[in-house]
């Protein structure tokens, strides 16, 4: 059993933190899906990883792992990326886009937001999560580093 | 399947920001809307995110009313959007493609009309994207026959395609030459099919 798991943990541990475009202060490139984001505080993840890493496959089935948190990730060669579970939420490459917006120029993200709400490209829930999202990454430039 | 209602891209140059507009507008039959020039009871909205670094210096996302339907898949879109800019043109994998959701793995279209699959370099991770040309694996090819182009491409969802884009709907002549071409290439693109899974179930 003990072998096993040393077994494991090698297997796993070259797996490497997520990518900044999955956090609400390094957002960089949409895409059509897969745009996984974390709302959650990093030394969550870093937490995550860190069972991930010494559970190996106990807590793998087939290319995702989930961990006791209830999160589900995912990985490319070394990188680990999000797919869902508590504090990931999964946004579309348009509310993506308004928020990599937000993040640089806020006045045009919030023009851009009223248009596409008052031509229906952005329905009711889509602006509620966006909106969500922008006021978190306003918390964070106030100064709340946790996200 | 979810209804399309937007598209994003990535361009390795900057076209002016009308030129797109007006090609998207063609493309999918619909009005389109920018920051710099709103027009009232547009269904669709382009927005135009430049990039410092990265070989893609612009991010293109275009959306639009739900009521409204596209004609055109994102893949189809990004061949033309190629061929309009002589550009490079980066999008998502076809829908049903494995591992589609993968944040680092995109599908390139080139002026030649050629599509790949393409990873994202990874290690160096800038803010503007940067692909690793080592991990590109055609998933679309050309062969040139004496009266034009036959294209042949894979969608996991749908199958595995061969079109002769011909306007007079004349059958295709080929020479024993470009039949044996045409042959090999085939048999490049099922064993390529077989890797991905699903679309050859469908031949």
């Amino acid at each position: 059993m003990t072998m096993r798991k040393t077994k494991d943990k090698k297997k796993w541990e070259h797996l490497r933190f997520p990518s900044g475009r999955h956090f609400l202060n390094s957002l960089s490139k949409p895409k059509m899906s897969g745009n996984s984001l974390f709302v959650i505080e990093k030394k969550e993840v870093t937490a995550d990883l860190k069972e991930i890493r010494s559970m190996g496959d106990s807590v793998r089935d087939g290319e995702q792992f989930t961990v006791s948190s209830g999160r589900i990730y995912s990985f490319h060669d070394d990188i680990l990326y999000p797919v869902s579970g508590p504090g990931i939420i999964n946004v579309t490459s348009k509310e993506y886009n308004i928020l990599l917006q937000f993040r640089k120029h806020p006045e045009n993200a919030a023009k851009s937001l009223g248009i596409m709400e008052s031509g229906g490209i952005f329905d009711q829930t889509e602006v509620a999560r966006v909106r969500y999202l922008m006021s978190l990454m306003k918390m964070k430039k106030n100064g709340d580093e946790s996200l | 399947m979810r209804k399309l209602s937007e598209m994003h891209f990535y361009l390795d140059k900057i076209p002016e920001p009308e030129e797109l507009a007006v090609f998207f507008s063609d493309a999918l039959s619909m009005a389109v809307s920018t920051l710099d020039d709103p027009i009232d009871e547009a269904p669709a909205f382009l927005q135009l995110t430049p990039y410092e670094s990265g070989s893609f210096p612009l991010g293109v996302n275009i959306a639009w009313n739900p009521s409204h339907a596209s004609h055109m898949s994102h893949i189809e879109i990004a061949v033309r959007l190629s061929r309009f800019c002589n550009a490079q043109v980066v999008t998502d994998l076809p829908d049903g493609y494995p591992r589609k959701a993968d944040p680092f793995r995109w599908c390139i279209a080139e002026p030649d009309g050629s599509l790949s699959e393409i990873s994202e370099c990874m290690t160096d991770e800038k803010d503007g994207l940067e692909l690793d040309e080592t991990s590109k694996k055609g998933m679309a090819e050309n062969v040139e026959v004496a009266h034009g182009e036959i294209r042949i491409w894979i969608e996991p969802d749908s199958g595995f395609f061969i079109k002769m884009p011909a306007e007079s709907g004349d059958s295709v002549r080929l020479s024993g030459q470009e039949a044996r071409k045409l042959a090999d290439v085939l048999v490049t693109m099922a064993d390529r099919a077989e890797k991905i899974g699903g679309a050859i179930e469908h031949v």
